[in-house]
């Protein structure tokens, strides 16, 4: 280990910074003539040293008034050996010491996140989306849902959506500002915008799973997987634009299925045991959409449930 | 005219020369010499909560018997019956004074019950064999509003065509607080029991021939039984006798739209139809609905004895099938039947959905049942069908019953489903 590298944390707005040893020490501390200063007030003006010695670097304790833990030990010994990879705590700060030598992980493949990363998303193919998005699922509400053909509806909703699309899209942004010093708002823009349209081409899906089975908890089951699957595939993109989180794609999967199971068992929660009017799957599709068969009518009759014998 | 109002007519008129007011107006009289004589044969009968001794159900009653059996309607002390240690009943006279009673014999599909009271006994009313002639005029007597003993008079209008449970049409001036009172002739005989009111000058009475065969029941058993239980009964065979006739008919048919379907279910049906093209829709509807009008009171929060199925078709117009199936979702309901809301009384409804080949074509069929919890045998049932002909046009059928047995409500909807054809 010749060269001693330390990596200290960034502060605030600061980024990280890594300080390269020159010769066989370093001195860190509050005071401003150290090699590494560090603003934490529970470091001392001359914390610790890092010596060179044969090819190895040690570190000395110079100051006692608050431990100094290495590997999450405290250091008792006035001087510890370092390996490359070693945390070190000095008051509030977290240290890691590394060789030139030390390994690094291969590259993570982006995916089809790609894209993102390769173009800067600007603000007019953002807009270009979110308004070309926002007028299909207005149309789209238009012919498949407005039986009184009234086109304002649609419309004030779409107006609706695309201004939750935008403050959503802003609050990703100062996330991403904060974390990585990068706001990417109109790539958060046009990922939640592209989101929501594929949400509008699924939806339907669990409309036809209700209307096939003509049950209603089947119907309840398919569109709060479409949910799930649009909040993953949004929360994914969006934490990959907004932090540094490694497993973005699991961590947006297990939110959004935790989100999606309050938000089930909340609206549950205020049914009333006993309810004066009858649940049924009411929803009605055009006949080219009824792919399943018919029974006979004494089948289905058989088929009857009778009332709860024990409610 | 008969002898004495002849001679009484005479009487007048020399006294009518003199002017000397009071022992005229024949008629006007009438019904204050009834009342007179009959008033003390008339309670109010009172529904008392025992832990506030305060009256919470108020209405009339008469001495049926010498004895002390007095008849009101079932709905005035259906409280007691349903909760009997939270409740008694008082027999409020003429004299002031109050008297305890029970209740020794009901009829719930007449709404009829017969008191038995403590020192309640002397003259009672007696019962007309005959019927008056239409138009005639008879009087009613009752504590309307709590507001003290009145009479009233009337014409009698007969009995109402194709009532289920057999009403008269009293065109008088009835009150809450009435029920229970007798309706009665010119000689007093009762006629019929107040039930209800039906609107100005417009009552119900009960005939008096179902209080006759109350009390020959009430007369022959000396402790009365499970009061609840021959509700119960009660219930379940009137509704098994109605639906199996409905059941063994042979329907008539109709035409509805392209659809052939059966009409005129049931006499005690009344029937409208409308049709609904307005611009406001983009889509027409008509339709046809026919609803029982009697109901049978069990609770103040509970009715029975609904029976009702409505037709209708809806045609696209400007809309697209996906618009037009999104209209035909919002009317593809089951019927409100509105009759309890009450998880003590009802359990919650179970449905099955599914589709079903009526005629050669797909359609989607609902059916949901509710049990009564303190009736065995009996469910609220309710049927409705959309058609998945055409994406231009659609047919919903429904058809709901309160207070049937599971087995008739299915047999009843598998007619029903059988019956409709297509007619092109």
């Amino acid at each position: 280990m010749d060269t001693l590298i330390v990596n200290v944390p960034g502060r605030g707005a600061r980024g990280a910074s890594l300080i390269r040893s020159t010769d066989g020490n370093l001195r860190l501390g509050r005071g401003f003539h150290n090699d590494i200063v560090l603003d934490d007030p529970f470091v001392a003006a001359e914390q610790l040293r890092f010596v060179r010695d044969d090819h190895s670097w040690y570190v000395e304790v110079l100051e006692r008034t608050n431990p100094v833990l290495l590997n999450g030990s405290p250091l008792r010994d006035p001087r510890a050996r370092l390996n490359s990879g070693d945390q070190i705590t000095v008051g509030r700060t977290d240290l890691s010491v590394y060789d030139e030598a030390h390994p690094v992980d291969p590259p993570r493949r982006l995916a089809f996140s790609s894209w993102l990363s390769a173009h800067r998303v600007g603000p007019w193919l953002a807009l270009m989306v979110l308004f070309v998005v926002g007028g299909l699922d207005a149309l789209a509400e238009f012919l498949t849902q407005s039986a009184d053909l009234d086109w304002q509806k649609p419309a004030y909703g779409v107006l609706f959506s695309a201004a939750f699309i935008a403050v959503w899209a802003a609050v990703w942004a100062l996330l991403g500002r904060a974390l990585r010093h990068q706001p990417h708002y109109f790539a958060h823009l046009l990922v939640s915008a592209l989101v929501s349209f594929g949400m509008t081409l699924l939806l339907p899906l669990a409309a036809l799973a209700e209307f096939a089975s003509s049950s209603e908890k089947l119907g309840e089951i398919a569109t709060f997987g479409v949910a799930v699957l649009g909040l993953s595939v949004l929360l994914g993109l969006n934490l990959f634009l907004a932090t540094n989180l490694r497993r973005t794609a699991r961590t947006a999967l297990l939110f959004s299925v935790c989100v999606a199971g309050l938000v089930y068992l909340g609206s549950h929660h205020e049914d009333a045991p006993f309810q004066a009017e009858p649940v049924y799957s009411a929803l009605v599709l055009p006949p080219f959409m009824h792919v399943t068969g018919e029974r006979p009518i004494e089948d289905f009759i058989g088929s009857a449930a009778p009332a709860p014998a024990d409610d | 005219m008969s002898p004495d109002q002849t001679l009484r007519r005479l009487r007048c008129l020399p006294l009518l020369l003199l002017w000397l007011p009071g022992l005229c107006s024949a008629a006007a009289s009438g019904a204050s010499a009834l009342f007179e004589t009959l008033r003390d044969r008339v309670f109010q009968v009172r529904v008392v909560d025992i832990a506030s001794g305060d009256k919470t159900t108020i209405g009339s009653g008469f001495r049926v018997d010498s004895a002390g059996l007095v008849a009101t309607n079932f709905h005035v002390v259906s409280l007691l019956i349903h909760e009997p240690a939270k409740y008694r009943i008082e027999l409020l006279g003429q004299d002031g004074l109050t008297r305890p009673a029970t209740v020794l014999a009901i009829d719930v599909l007449h709404d009829l019950a017969i008191l038995r009271g403590q020192q309640a006994d002397g003259p009672a009313f007696g019962l007309t064999s005959g019927t008056p002639g239409q138009g005639e005029r008879i009087y009613s007597m009752g504590n309307p509003e709590d507001l003290g003993m009145t009479i009233i008079e009337g014409n009698y209008n007969g009995l109402i065509a194709a009532s289920r449970f057999e009403r008269l049409l009293f065109s008088g001036s009835l009150n809450p607080g009435m029920s229970g009172g007798p309706a009665f002739d010119r000689h007093g005989a009762v006629v019929g029991v107040t039930v209800a009111k039906g609107g100005e000058q417009l009552g119900f009475l009960v005939p008096a021939a179902h209080l006759q065969a109350l009390l020959r029941r009430a007369n022959e058993t000396a402790v009365p039984g499970d009061l609840k239980a021959e509700i119960a009964r009660a219930l379940l065979e009137d509704s098994n006798t109605f639906f199996d006739q409905r059941l063994q008919e042979t329907w008539h048919r109709g035409r509805f739209g392209e659809l052939s379907l059966p009409r005129d279910l049931s006499p005690s049906l009344k029937c409208w139809g409308q049709n609904t093209e307005t611009k406001e829709s983009d889509y027409s509807r008509f339709h046809q609905q026919c609803q029982s009008q009697e109901y049978l009171f069990l609770t103040e929060d509970f009715y029975t004895g609904d029976f009702s199925y409505s037709y209708e078709w809806l045609n696209a117009g400007r809309l697209n099938p996906f618009q037009f199936y999104t209209a035909v979702t919002h009317r593809y309901t089951h019927t409100s039947l509105e009759n309890v809301d009450d998880a003590e009384q009802v359990t919650n409804f179970r449905c099955t959905t599914d589709f079903v080949r009526i005629d050669g074509t797909a359609w989607k069929a609902s059916i949901c049942l509710r049990r009564y919890l303190e009736y065995p045998g009996l469910n609220d049932a309710s049927l409705v069908l959309v058609s998945l002909h055409s994406n231009r046009d659609a047919a919903i059928i429904r058809m709901a019953a309160a207070g049937i047995h599971r087995e008739r409500a299915l047999a009843l909807f598998q007619k029903l489903m059988r019956a409709i054809e297509w007619t092109r």
